[in-house]
Order: structure tokens, then sequence, then C-alpha cells
């Protein structure tokens, strides 16, 4: 097999020595395929063992697979870099036009290393990097801003991605995010804290290399077919019609609603923060990820007066996703919407993961009421469903004025392991909870994911698959390790998660074919299992161990939809996975 | 074959998006200042491109107002717009269109 000559290229930047390289890894290309499956090598090679996740011996990859450039929906890029906020293993996907760019610059992978002295930014244009001083954008206070001067400053509109952070991560929040082409993000387990801490404000990739493509008559009929899919078939629609938000109704309608820190599995207002009422009252505009023909990128649209002035206004645009929705929304008992879009706005202008940010608060929220922590600590009073206190408190976990938003800039299983209440800090491998309380396999699934997130293996998917029925605690490892296990092959490829009901593995095995790959389905499987493996292994020479794990009580207290979980059938489960991992 | 189409956003997603692609003018600025005739204008509009008497000189793109004459950085030739239209197959918005004209 031969890898293209440009997915192979390998970028090296080194920020303490401000030089770069580019090497030709095809042994990694060829093996890996790509993606995640080369990263997590790159990763391993460069990373020293226990390497402090905030100093210069972390090292970033970015990286692109096979079939970016060439196929719809193979839109993502995926970073690997060590995680501040759970110190083991972080992984974070994102869209936008990054994959595109990347792979139009010439490289398969760009890997980051060292430290810069002063605030700088990268921009790399085909096989030039320049390294520019980036001081005047340090402390800026909204990330659109940031967005907005690099966009003037650099070439290759419409070719380029401008990933960017904002305070959050300049401020090292274990929970910021880089966000790229203003409204996707690299979120979960803080790569912007790592940028941050690299003093890497920003990094711009465009260029435009020509794709070969060996049968190019194979390859336009498996395009047309990928094509044909992706715009008419039933998989696709709920991510363009009302969006990721559809979930909000039919999971508050199933008891798995994450509510006031999941004292709740249902919201009495969840019709207010439906993705059906924000598409109806809200949505401005739809947008689709760079190669994508579906457009799941809900931006809302709302107007706002100026304080000071009548008939002044301005028209204030956020993007919306479930996610989002649910952590900022449900889970601080927010009802009203424009309020809840306004709270997403300022986490969008801080570069915060909204997830986390949201469980974050709604922890304080109720240790607040519980009078573990008090209004001294949180400095502006938090309630349920007060938006404007949340938004000063969204900027104080930036600013950090005191040891509480110190600490809770440090994610909630260490501020809870301080102050207490970690029965009910929803942190799972101590990375905070997605919006799915649907079952058991949605909890095991966030403990035992090697990045912790919902999407590792889609626990939250099987529970809903199987309500109604019990399977048994080793066949519900076994399911969740075979999903995870190929997902592995759709984040190598890379091919966004939202297409993993086109992207079959029959489908891959045609669509890689014309690009000169002979793979079979069981190659891709037994491929899949080994990427999975060698992120295990990463994780375990890290320090990650299954009998560690904090389970916060507060899952069992709580119904859901698929009745109350049982502890001992989760302690089951997990006991299974490290036997059939053998692992501690 | 190279693409002769292009997408930017207005400066932020928000704002939507221009789509760069020739419109086939009937009376083509891009053609006027080719010195060697390696673009002429073409029956019923738009341009048909003579690689092979093509020196390379820009001419073209500068005249186009549009922005729609690209350049093959490796050929360092312009790309011209054939209008075979298979772009638009795969426009799932009908943003783009392909209309038959008669000379």
């Amino acid at each position: 097999m031969m890898v293209d000559k440009y997915l192979r290229r390998v970028l090296y930047i080194d920020l303490t020595r401000l030089r770069y390289w580019v090497e030709d890894r095809d042994d990694i290309f060829d093996r890996w395929l790509g993606g995640t499956g080369a990263a997590v090598q790159l990763l391993k090679e460069e990373l020293p063992k226990g390497a402090d996740p905030l100093g210069p011996e972390n090292v970033i990859v970015f990286a692109v697979g096979p079939l970016v450039g060439y196929y719809p929906l193979a839109s993502k890029t995926v970073a690997v870099f060590k995680s501040p906020l759970t110190g083991n293993f972080g992984e974070s996907h994102a869209g936008g036009r990054s994959a595109i760019a990347i792979r139009m610059a010439g490289y398969g992978a760009i890997v980051i290393k060292g430290k810069s002295r002063i605030p700088i930014y990268i921009a790399i244009h085909g096989d030039k990097v320049y390294f520019r001083d980036a001081s005047a954008y340090w402390g800026m206070w909204s990330s659109y801003t940031v967005g907005r001067v690099v966009r003037e400053n650099e070439i290759a509109p419409g070719h380029r991605t401008i990933m960017r952070i904002g305070r959050a991560g300049e401020k090292l929040v274990r929970y910021a995010s880089v966000i790229t082409e203003t409204y996707r993000h690299f979120g979960r387990l803080g790569l912007g804290a790592v940028f941050g801490s690299k003093k890497l404000k920003a990094l711009v990739v465009s260029g435009k290399i020509e794709l070969p493509v060996k049968d190019k008559i194979r390859f336009r009929d498996v395009y047309k077919e990928i094509y044909d899919k992706a715009v008419k078939s039933p998989v696709m629609k709920k991510y363009h019609d009302i969006g990721t938000p559809v979930n909000v109704k039919h999971l508050n309608e199933i008891n798995a609603l994450p509510t006031k820190n999941l004292k709740q599995s249902k919201f009495e207002f969840a019709e207010n923060i439906s993705g059906e009422y924000l598409a109806e009252n809200y949505l401005g505009r739809r947008v689709a990820c760079a190669h994508c023909p579906i457009a799941c990128i809900h931006i809302a649209s709302w107007r706002e007066p100026y304080v000071d002035e009548p008939y002044f206004y301005k028209t204030l645009f956020v993007s919306y996703d479930y996610e989002p929705i649910f952590s900022l929304g449900s889970m601080l008992g927010i009802k009203n919407t424009i309020g809840l879009l306004k709270l997403l706005e300022t986490v969008e202008i801080m570069g915060l993961d909204a997830m986390s940010t949201g469980v974050s608060l709604a922890w304080a929220t109720e240790a607040l009421e519980r009078g573990i922590i008090s209004e001294k600590d949180t400095i502006v009073k938090l309630s349920w469903g007060d938006y404007e206190n949340y938004r000063r408190a969204v900027e104080l976990i930036v600013e950090q004025p005191n040891e509480f938003y110190k600490s809770l800039a440090m994610g909630i299983d260490y501020c809870s392991s301080k102050y207490g209440g970690q029965e009910f800090a929803l942190a799972f491998g101590k990375n905070e909870m997605p919006g799915y309380h649907t079952g058991p396999a949605a909890h095991i699934g966030f403990l035992i994911g090697a990045r912790h997130s919902h999407l590792d293996n889609a626990g939250y998917s099987l529970d809903q698959k199987t309500l109604g029925k019990t399977l048994s605690p080793q066949e519900l490892i076994d399911r969740l390790v075979e999903e995870e296990s190929w997902r592995q092959i759709l984040s190598s490829l890379v091919v966004c998660f939202f297409a993993r009901g086109i992207y079959k593995p029959e489908i891959v095995v045609n669509a890689l074919e014309p690009l000169g790959y002979s793979f079979n389905v069981d190659e891709l499987k037994k491929l899949g299992e080994e990427i999975y493996r060698e992120k295990y292994n990463l994780k375990v020479r890290e320090g990650f161990s299954i009998s560690n794990l904090r389970i916060p009580d507060r899952i069992f207290e709580t119904i859901s939809a698929k009745g109350m979980i049982d502890k001992e059938y989760v302690l089951e489960a997990l006991n299974y996975f490290k036997e059939k991992m053998n692992i501690k | 074959m190279k693409s002769a189409i292009h997408i930017k956003s207005l400066g932020g997603f928000e704002r939507g998006f221009s789509v760069i692609v020739c419109r086939a003018c009937k009376d083509p600025p891009c053609a006027k200042p080719c010195p060697t005739e390696a673009l002429v204008p073409r029956p019923g509009g738009g341009v048909i491109f003579y690689a092979n008497k093509c020196i390379g000189c820009k001419a073209c793109v500068d005249a186009c107002p549009i922005g729609a004459v690209f350049w093959d950085d490796s050929m360092n030739k312009p790309i011209i717009c054939v209008y075979c239209g298979y772009c638009v197959d795969f426009c799932p918005h009908g943003v783009i269109a392909l209309r038959e004209v008669h000379a």
C-alpha cells in the first residue's frame, strides 16, 4: 500500500526554538491510516512519560486522514495532546475548514511542541511557516475579535482555517477550547489551555495542492454514491433540519435530560430551549463545514438594543447545538431562551468548553444551595435560572479572582475534592458529563471511553436502542468496546461521526479503493481494535486505572430513561472491562 | 481538470458566502487583453481557452471584474471554466445552475 505523497508528510513545529521541518512518515500513515490512528503514534513518540500537560514538553498533534479532501463528510481534524483537565490522554475533533485546509496545505499531520517566549501565532501557508507576534492579541476581551484581526492579517480567504483561543486558554482554564471558523470547536479536555501554556494564540493553515486520484472513474462513482446517501438518506435528517437540539424534547420525554445538576432528568421548561422552538424563533442561518452538504451548524440570531440610546440595535449571532443547550440550559435551570443564548455567547467570547462550564456551574449552584461553599466564594449568587449571574460567573472562571474560582477553573473533580460535594460532582474520568442520563450504558461509556466523551462509544445510543430490555453487564461492555473500536477507523479517515450511518464498513472499503488502498472489512475492523488498544496503552502509561475512577452517586439517585441505575451493575461492568482489557 | 469555482465567507460564516464562478459573459472582459488569442469569446457567451497559446501573463486574471479567472500555479496558466456543469449536480441547495444558451 502506498499512502499519497501528501498525507504522509508531517510538519513539525518547535515553539521553543521557533523552527519547523517536514518529515516523510509513510511508516506511520501506512500502518495507522491517518487521523486518530496516526496522531496517537506521533503523540506517543514525542510526549515524555508523565509530562506536565501545561509544560513545554506537552505536544499537540493535529491529523487528517486519507478520505479528507476526497469525499463529502470527511471533514474533521483530530487533535491529540495530554489533557490538563484529566492529566491523561486528550483527544478532540473539529470541522469548520480545518481538515481541508491542513490537507490542501500538503500535510497529514502537524506536530506542535515546545513553548514560545512571547505570545505568537503561527501561519502555515503551504510549505512556509511564519511565526507572527501575537502580543497585541493577548488579553483581548473577545475571541470573536481575535478571529477578525487574524482574518484581516492573512491571505487565502475561503481556503484557510483560523484556529484561536480566547482568554480562557490564556488563563489556563483546564477546559478552555480552541475555536475554529468562529462556530466550531476543539472542545473538551482543555486543548485551549495547552495552546495558552505554549503562548500560542492562533494557528492559520492554508494551501492549494492537487490531490491525486488513482482510479478517477471509480472515484466519481463512489463519490456520487456517498453524496446521494448524504443528501437523500433519512440517517442525516436529524442533523440538518432541527439539528442536534432535536434531542432536547425527546430526551426530556424519556427522563434523560440532565436538569439542575441532575437532581432531575426532566425539565419543566424544556420547550423553551428545544430545537424546535429555537429554529422557529431564532435560527438565523445554517452553514456547513467545508466539504459537507448537510449544514448541521445552526446559528441563532437576535436583536439586542444598546442600553443608552433608543432605536439603536445590534444583531448578535451564536451557534447552538444540543450539548451547550443541555449544559448551559437545563443543567442550570434556564428557561429564558434569550438568556440561554446570551450565556452561550459569553462562553464563546471567553473560549470555554460549553459542557464543562455548564456542568461546573451546576455543581457550584448546588454546593451553594447546600452551604458547602458560600457567596463569599462565588462572589455572585448562583441560583437556577439566573442567567445574568451565570454570565458573570463564566467571566469569573476566567479571571479567577479568588481561591474558589481558581479551583473551579481546574474542573469540578478537583474543585469538589477540595470543597466537598463529590457525590454530586458530575465528572467522569475527570471530564464533566455530557447531556445524557439515558441509562447505565451512557455513564459506563463516559467512564471507559478513551477520552471520556459520549462520542467515544455512544452508550447513550445503546441505552435508547435497548429501552425496556436489560443487557448483561458483559454484553453491554462488549458492545461499547466494539463501537469504540470501529469509531477509531472513522476518526482515522477522518469522517465526521454524524456520518457514521453512511460510512458503513463496506462503503469505507469502496471509498478507499480508488485512492489506492486495498482493505477488506475484517482488516479495517482489526485495525480499529488495534488503534483502540494503542490509545489505552498510552492512557495506562500515563497512570490511568479503572479502579481509581470516581463514580458520582448522583447518577444512582435520579431516574433515567432506563429507570433507576443499579450501582452493582455498573461496578460489575467495570470489572468485566478490566478483565477484558487486562488493565487495573 | 481543475475546479474553476471558489467559495468564501463574507468575513465570518454568519454573514453568508460568495460563490465565485464564471458567468459566461456575452462580451467577456477576460478575452480582451489576451495578447496571444489564447482566450477567445465563445459563441453564446464565455470564453474558450487554448492553453498552447497562453504565455501566462495573467492579464485575464486582472481583467475579470468578478475574480472568476483562477490561477494554476503548477502550469502557470489560468483555470478557465469549461461550462461542464458538474458542480451543479453537487449543490444540494440549488445555488448554482447551468443554463443552456443557443448561440
